[in-house]
């Protein structure tokens, strides 16, 4: 499990300091797939960066199983950043290479995910020649290689056109659903946040709090069919309602 | 072109309109070569033209022809060839290489680049003198300021290309637990291949200015040598036959950076 206590953080720059989030609180339980939406600029991304490790929060603490201990994070972006250079495959086990566990197990680990999620064929190609959302599966393969605790995707769906990112939104569901990952979502797609998570985090104008968590109740099992149901309209209004709120 | 007869009518007759204008475009290109030969030769022999200040292309052969008989030919254009090569191989290494650490530590980056950018706007032949002094007079003075007149080029070009690398991309590797060694090996330098090439094609062009403006200065030997030489006896001959090797010497060297543009292209092309 995984939680947030109490935290703050403040930039600093030559103009000042800037108080991006304060009092931060929230758990996420194993295997929960939870969304943060906000007003653009709230602090969401460094939200994601803090459970990573990758920044250091000014006050309070970000727990894993009720410790401090470091934690694995596995990042999707916006870009999938593929290495052009690299091929699929090679792509998929950079993270091998560079922990130092690029074993027998662990590459056939990762080489099982490709052909689970019918990526087989395209193992020994480049990235150009695969389109978007299939770069993004690969993407968010050759972070789950590394066997995350938790898995941080930033808006990785913005960049892709309306059809492919209805889609991958299926796909990444599922995969993350049947690997049973913890996954924090961050966008600024209410719908998207409403179909994919159990819970929505809203955050609110800066300096950033939690100004409300809706738990999500829909009964479907993919976004998509989600999307259908009329409890989906609801909570789209609420969170709509509450971010319109931020905006004055 | 055994799949040609799949072809439509029409596409065949655009794959012959393509061919039609390559050949065109390179027959050109031959004639406008030969006829510029053939109008220098002719005005020269029909003496429109004065050959003591204009040369012609019979008495560029015949002074070619001369240097060869006494033996010189193949020495001044090894020693011309080795300096460029010298300095062209040095300033990129180490150019790139002063990349890499002004990449590594941003301070240091930051002290030296006025710095860089002082000795960028310098024109470097102006050391020139300073160097006869420091190194003497000799091949070591001319491969300096062959090197000078490329490194600085080299080391921002380079430097740009490194941190222009899209920060996102650093921060995946270091999500994964990447040191910075990695983060250079796994991602920066194979990201700045490309402008490595450019770098290369801007240095194989610059190191004949080097080596040239390098010889003009100080030389007993060698191609700029020759056409120094030539110019201050009125040897016209000899200062066109110079220019001429030159200017073959350079298209080939430049050749061979290009196809090991191609190759690496290749290499990456998917």
């Amino acid at each position: 499990m995984l939680e947030l206590k109490k935290v703050g953080f403040n930039y600093y720059s030559k103009n000042g300091e800037t108080v991006a989030l304060k009092d931060i609180s929230f758990k996420v339980a194993d295997g929960e797939l939870i969304s943060i939406v906000g007003p653009s600029g709230c602090g969401k991304t460094t939200i994601l960066s803090l459970i990573s490790g990758l920044l250091e929060p000014s006050t309070g603490e970000v727990l894993i199983n009720s410790s401090e201990e470091n934690f694995n994070a596995g990042y999707m972006f916006q870009k999938d950043h593929l290495f052009d250079w690299r091929t699929i495959k090679n792509n998929v086990l950079l993270g091998l290479e560079i922990n130092k566990t690029k074993t027998e197990e662990n590459i056939n680990y990762a080489l099982g995910l490709l052909e689970k999620y019918g990526l087989k064929d395209f193992i020994n190609k480049y990235p150009s020649e695969l389109s978007g959302g299939m770069r993004q599966r690969v993407a968010l393969i050759r972070t789950l290689t590394l066997k995350p605790q938790v898995l941080l995707l930033d808006e990785p769906f913005s960049a892709l056109d309306f059809q492919t990112r209805l889609n991958l939104c299926d796909d990444v569901y599922n995969i993350l659903k049947t690997e049973k990952k913890t996954a924090i979502l961050v966008t600024h797609d209410i719908s998207e946040a409403i179909s994919m998570s159990d819970r929505v985090i809203v955050l609110s104008n800066r300096p950033s709090t939690v100004k409300n968590i809706h738990t999500i109740n829909l009964k479907n099992s993919t976004p998509l069919q989600r999307r259908e149901e009329a409890n989906f309209q609801k909570y789209f209004d609420e969170i709509w309602k509450e971010l319109c709120d931020e905006k004055k | 072109m055994k799949k040609n007869d799949n072809y439509s009518k029409e596409y065949k007759k655009y794959l012959k309109k393509v061919r039609q204008k390559k050949a065109f475009v390179l027959t050109s290109q031959i004639t406008i070569l030969i006829a510029f030969f053939a109008i220098w030769e002719i005005l020269a022999v029909t003496g429109a033209i004065d050959t003591f200040i204009l040369s012609s292309p019979s008495r560029i052969l015949i002074q070619i022809g001369a240097l060869f008989k006494n033996g010189t030919l193949f020495y001044h254009i090894g020693v011309t060839l080795l300096e460029a090569i010298i300095g062209f191989l040095i300033a990129t290494a180490l150019g790139s290489f002063i990349a890499i650490l002004l990449w590594w530590n941003e301070t240091l980056r930051r002290i030296l680049d006025p710095y860089i950018v002082v000795l960028n706007s310098l024109p470097k032949v102006a050391l020139g003198p300073i160097l006869i002094i420091w190194i003497g007079a000799g091949m070591g003075a001319i491969v300096a300021m062959d090197i000078l007149i490329m490194i600085i080029i080299t080391i921002i070009s380079m430097l740009n290309s490194f941190i222009s690398c899209d920060k996102n991309k650093i921060l995946l590797l270091q999500s994964m637990g990447a040191n910075k060694f990695q983060i250079l090996f796994k991602l920066i330098l194979p990201n700045s291949l490309l402008d490595f090439i450019s770098v290369l094609k801007i240095n194989v062009g610059l190191t004949w200015v080097g080596t040239i403006m390098g010889e003009y200065l100080v030389s007993s030997a060698g191609l700029g040598y020759l056409i120094v030489n030539g110019s201050q006896v009125f040897k016209l001959d000899l200062v066109m036959a110079s220019t001429i090797i030159l200017c073959v010497l350079a298209a080939l060297m430049y050749l061979i950076v290009s196809w090991i543009e191609k190759a690496l292209k290749k290499s990456r092309a998917h």
